[in-house]
């Protein structure tokens, strides 16, 4: 069972000594992905606040847009 | 500020496309905001009857715009301010009864002209205030590598930055998903980890009893 989980590449007959250092490793790589994943979750997090917090503003400087327009093509016409 | 009044300005909107949205009690909180209020002349009265729209009106346009300083908003609403504040020594309805009247001369009864009214002054110092929309514009394009094109205009960079915004949650769920798994594996490698442990102290032991079983 330990053997053919994961990919482990038991050799039969190997023994659980060296069955045991090859899941250590496994786990241990595990652990890091799993320190990394959430590393750039926070990172992503953060990012996804900041543009929400820029597409407020660009959403209402694009309400606002056509008001400064119109005062433009206003002092245009005179 | 500039966008302190594009807010109220997009609120206004909102209002005014239907005013029965307005809130009663604006203000409820603020020193004189339950003053009494009543116009000396009697064809105002319908200004402050309960079921006129402009009575929240009056207190929204008064509590809220306040916060906006810029000139026009200022101008606009500097004779609602006096309707709120109380002169010692004079007679209180009296004076505020002249201010109310002259809002009513300026404005009439109907809520569709003073709507109009902040409306306006609001637009004016919107248009006024070119050159901070253009530093908030620019603030907004040359983040996160937006590729703004000069003078593309806002409706553009709102449109890529919601792309972008959805990248980004699209890459958050993606994370969290594959966090999920690696946790799932984790736990499982660590169970596995113990049994090859156990399974590695007691291997000598089957060893023996094997080499037994061969010596017998």
């Amino acid at each position: 069972m330990c053997e053919h989980r994961f990919n482990l590449d038991a050799t039969a007959g190997e023994g659980a000594i060296a069955l045991f250092s090859r899941v250590v490793r496994k786990h241990t790589d595990c652990l890091l992905e799993i320190k990394e994943l959430k590393a750039r979750l926070v990172l992503e997090e953060a990012k996804a606040k900041t543009l929400g917090d820029i597409k407020d503003k660009a959403s209402m400087l694009s309400l606002i847009q056509p008001l400064l327009g119109k005062r433009q093509f206003d002092l245009i016409d005179l | 500020m500039l966008l302190t009044l594009a807010n109220t300005y997009r609120e206004l909107l909102n209002y005014e496309r239907d005013p029965s949205k307005l809130k009663r009690g604006y203000g409820g909180y603020e020193v004189n905001s339950m003053i009494e209020r009543e116009p000396s002349n009697p064809g105002y009265s319908v200004l402050f009857e309960r079921a006129n729209a402009v009575v929240p009106l009056f207190d929204y346009l008064y509590f809220e715009l306040r916060r906006v300083q810029t000139p026009a908003v200022k101008a606009f609403i500097e004779p609602f301010g006096k309707c709120y504040s109380l002169t010692i020594g004079t007679h209180c309805n009296a004076h505020i009864g002249a201010e109310l009247d002259a809002i009513g001369d300026m404005w009439g009864t109907s809520v569709d002209v003073l709507f109009k009214a902040a409306r306006l002054a609001l637009e004016t110092d919107i248009a006024n205030s070119a050159p901070e929309f253009d530093s908030v514009l620019s603030m907004c394009e040359h983040r996160f590598n937006l590729d703004a094109t000069a003078g593309e205009g806002a409706i553009a960079l709102f449109s890529r930055v919601v792309r972008k915004h959805t990248d980004c949650l699209l890459e958050i769920k993606e994370l969290k998903a594959r966090l999920v798994l690696e946790e799932a594996k984790a736990k499982t490698l660590g169970d596995i980890k113990d049994k090859a442990s156990m399974l590695s102290l007691i291997q000598p032991l089957l060893g023996k009893r094997q080499f037994d079983l061969i010596d017998l």
